[in-house]
């Protein structure tokens, strides 16, 4: 019998559905992965289990009792523990602090109380041991390595002794070592007869590690399948989809071939270092040309936002070298698209007008010593808002009051005016509409035609197939390879899952 | 890290209306609690108006109070604006109080304006200097301005009390204040450059004799800080509005990671309204102590306290430098005339000290109760 059971889950935020009738169970004694791109509803499906959510639709029974958890702390009496992705640790405690936080009947004073033995600390830290984790009780969390910092919050969970353990992507901030100890100890807690749901994207990792493995597209249910009855070709169609045509829309181009033109951007062994000083990009080397757009597909988190960044001069390189082909200022001669308009495009609490000058404000022509030629900046403004269609009766009113759309458009302008010759544009139809999405594509073909190169990087493969000339894969900061855009779903979801073009060819002809 | 409010930062007129709302809620409060303590709330409020602005003498006094507000308040504000909070305007006020001071004794006698001109931009590079340390612990070490900014006001009270116990100390003296400032580095106070001693005079009187509005000005009484502060304001706001730096501050503080996109540096511009809030603070302190105190004292923490009611003044003319002095005249007004409440309706000063507080904290909050 299985110890979790939900049937037809359905979860909606607004107008889109996240989960549309999900189902899944876990056994006992095994490993379940949950297995999809970003945005397929993963979480979303063990926040419902975990008593974070509430369902909209469906039932959810544990051990063959139907449940309706109103919070996490019910979920936790009912045996189900979450390793959240993101650590839910007190970084200025004790490793013993956090724990006495966490675990009931505890006082967080008296360092010889908390940790006597027979106290729920104490024992926490035995288990700890049994795990074959070494856990300093005295340590500040805020000095401890990533991965230990994550066992710590594995043990805060066990400490409950939950029946059911989620683990919410829990490698991605793990090091190859350290990721080795998680999977011996995942390992070891199945042998102890308790139901683990694995959530993941990398599809080596599922394969190594699994038992059985339910795939998630877009909030649906594709399939959950024995790990013996599967391989990584099958789980990344299930996890893309089967490729459905989105090569008609295509102008009639030779794909594979890079374009005719001139080198714009060079990017060499390039590396790059996140806010956590981890490497984000490990040795990528690519070049666009001149009136190609190149895509780069992959799933968050795989050094996307570091490259994009690296590439503008946002963010120091560690190694290896970004060029932009004869450029004299190369700022100036890129546009960006960045990604999160709200977050990362725009000032929503300034003018419309001020927003569209934000970049150009810095140019030579706007400047007058300290004061701004404000003439000249409205008129660009103005020239702007026309040119790129901004909604927007007056330039003084707040970007706040316009629409996502209206927004994205602002940012387009910004990147675009300038006529630059590179364009780097991140996931920039994220969050926008039907409409602005049409308009935004329509743009960056519009780049292509012009004769600038184009860098798209973006999550969503259908975006990325459907504009590219070529078509790369990012996976934990390298390339995977690059191919046609008419190159099979099957083929990109293995990229994306962190197979080499290489590896496939090679597992193909043998 | 907790973010300065800044969303819809209200015009000029809105921040206006709103002094004239808290005014109103003020009064209100004054009178329940002067009422509340046994005293008649009537007499309480006009003493209160009497005593700001009611008569020439009553309103010079709040202009000489209304001065250093505007600095602070100005201070405070363009470090808001650009997401900063400088809590340490206070410190950076006493440093320039002590640089221009310092600067005024060790210079040799120059003629008055050259004099002024150098004590002023040592009082600002002071504030400026109190102001960079945090700037610096902040863009070098990530450590959050509101510690460390609270922090170097302690230190300026300090240090100011060491050095007028030793190398400042008048010589000679039983008390540990410096000595008074040479005469040519005093500012001039505004008779001397208008050739009268008074501008207009009388006053508007209720029936019952009550004073509320001056008709002139004691311009004996007034030196030239309060143009000074006025002509800060406008170029404040004329930086804020239309330089480069002013937009990229702006910018920075409604959204410091679009900004950074967008290719304005960061760590420049959080330096530069650091250096720009403690500079103001700081010439604010050197035009007091030039102006009007002409020796330095030692202060007891939180004395005198311009600073901290700077916040309040910014928050009040809601970061907008016609707003800030807007609000710095209410406050400094309000001041004076509970000074005049204690005199005349017999309130105590402490129970005046209560009462002020209360409605700073009020006009504080009122306006955000609002949104």
């Amino acid at each position: 019998m299985s110890t979790v059971q939900m049937r037809g889950i359905v979860k909606r935020f607004g107008a889109a559905t996240a989960l549309d009738a999900v189902d899944f169970d876990v056994r006992p004694g095994e490993i379940h992965a949950l297995l999809g791109e970003n945005g397929a509803g993963k979480s979303t499906l063990m926040h419902i289990l975990a008593g974070i959510l509430p369902p909209d639709e469906g039932a959810v029974e544990i051990r063959g009792a139907p449940v309706r958890f109103r919070s996490a702390r019910d979920a936790a009496a009912a045996g189900i523990g979450m390793v959240h992705q993101h650590f839910t640790l007190v970084e200025n405690f004790t490793v013993a602090e956090n724990l006495a936080l966490a675990l009931p009947h505890q006082t967080p004073f008296y360092r010889s109380r908390r940790l006597a033995p027979g106290s729920g600390t104490h024992a926490a830290l035995e288990l700890a041991e049994r795990l074959g984790w070494k856990l300093e009780p005295d340590a500040p969390v805020w000095r401890l390595p990533v991965g230990v910092q994550q066992r710590l919050e594995i043990v805060k969970v066990l400490a409950q002794s939950p029946e059911i353990l989620i683990f919410d992507e829990p490698t991605a901030v793990l090091a190859p070592v350290e990721l080795e100890e998680l999977f011996r100890v995942l390992e070891q807690l199945r042998g102890e007869g308790k139901s683990l749901v694995f959530i993941s994207h990398k599809l080596n990792e599922v394969l190594r590690l699994a038992d059985r493995v339910s795939v998630l597209r877009r909030g649906k249910h594709a399939g959950t399948v024995d790990r013996q009855a599967t391989d990584a070709e099958d789980l990344a169609r299930r996890m893309v989809g089967a490729g459905e045509s989105h090569t008609a829309a295509r102008p009639n181009r030779a794909a594979a071939e890079p374009a005719s033109g001139e080198v714009v951007l060079r990017v060499q062994d390039l590396v790059v270092r996140d806010e956590r000083k981890a490497e984000a990009v490990r040795g990528l080397s690519l070049e666009v040309r001149a009136g190609e757009i190149l895509g780069l597909a992959g799933v968050d988190g795989n050094g996307q936002v570091e490259l994009a960044e690296a590439i503008l001069g946002l963010r120091p390189v560690h190694g290896g070298r970004v060029e932009l082909v004869g450029a004299r200022n190369a700022r100036r001669e890129t546009g960006y698209i960045p990604q999160d308009r709200r977050r990362s495009g725009l000032a929503t609490g300034m003018s419309v007008r001020d927003n569209l000058v934000l970049e150009l404000h810095q140019e030579p022509e706007a400047c007058a010593g300290p004061w701004l030629r404000w003439p000249y900046l409205n008129a660009q403004a103005a020239e702007m808002r026309d040119r790129y269609d901004v909604r927007a009766d007056r330039l003084e009113q707040t970007a706040a009051t316009l629409s996502g759309g209206n927004q994205q458009k602002i940012v387009i302008a910004r990147a675009l005016h300038k006529q630059p010759r590179l364009l780097v544009a991140l996931n920039p139809t994220r969050g926008v509409d039907v409409g602005a999405t049409a308009y935004v594509h329509e743009q960056i073909r519009a780049q292509r035609e012009r004769g600038a190169a184009v860098l798209l990087i973006s999550t969503e493969l259908d975006e990325v197939v459907s504009l590219a000339d070529r078509v790369g894969v990012l996976y934990e900061g390298r390339l995977m390879g690059i191919a046609p855009p008419d190159t099979s779903r099957d083929t990109l979801g293995l990229m994306m899952g962190g197979r080499t073009a290489e590896q496939i060819d090679g597992a193909r002809s043998a | 890290m907790a973010r300065v409010p800044l969303k819809g930062v209200p015009a000029l007129g809105r921040a206006a209306l709103r002094t004239l709302g808290v005014a109103g809620a003020a009064a209100l409060l004054v009178a329940a609690l002067v009422g509340a303590l046994g005293g008649d709330p009537l007499r309480a409020l006009r003493a209160i108006l009497g005593g700001a602005v009611g008569t020439p003498a009553g309103l010079t006094e709040s202009l000489v109070k209304t001065a250093p507000l505007v600095f602070t308040g100005l201070a405070v504000a363009v470090a808001f604006r650009c997401g900063i909070w400088n809590i340490g305007a206070e410190g950076q006020f006493l440093a320039g109080m002590l640089g221009s001071s310092a600067a005024a004794l060790a210079l040799p006698p120059l003629p008055p304006p050259v004099a002024v001109g150098l004590c002023l931009l040592a009082g600002t590079l002071a504030g400026a200097l109190w102001a960079a340390v945090p700037a610096a612990l902040r863009l070098y070490r990530e450590t959050p301005e509101v510690i460390s900014t609270i922090m170097l006001n302690f230190l300026a009270v300090y240090l100011i009390e060491y050095l007028v116990r030793g190398a400042l100390r008048e010589p000679g003296s039983e008390n540990d204040w410096s000595p008074m400032l040479p005469e040519w580095t005093r500012l001039a106070r505004l008779d001397s450059l208008f050739g009268v001693r008074r501008l207009g005079g009388g006053e508007l009187r209720l029936p019952d004799g009550t004073p509320i509005l001056a008709l002139g000005l004691d311009l004996h009484r007034l030196h030239a800080g309060v143009p000074w502060a006025l002509g800060a304001a406008l170029v404040v706001g004329l930086w804020l509005a239309r330089s480069g730096v002013g937009f990229r501050m702006r910018a920075v503080g409604l959204n410091a990671e679009a900004a950074r996109i967008a290719g304005v540096s960061l760590p420049r511009t959080i330096a530069t309204a650091f250096l720009a809030s403690g500079g103001l603070a700081g010439l604010g302190g050197g035009i007091e102590v030039l102006g009007l105190i002409q020796r330095m004292y030692r202060y007891e923490p939180g004395a005198p306290g311009y600073g901290f009611t700077g916040i309040a003044v910014a928050l009040l003319g809601g970061l907008h430098p016609a707003g800030v002095v807007a609000a710095a005249f209410f406050f400094g007004a309000f001041s004076v005339g509970c000074n005049q409440m204690q005199r005349e309706a017999g309130i105590s000063f402490h129970v005046a000290s209560i009462i002020q507080g209360s409605v700073v904290l009020l006009l504080v909050v009122l306006p955000r109760l609002r949104r």
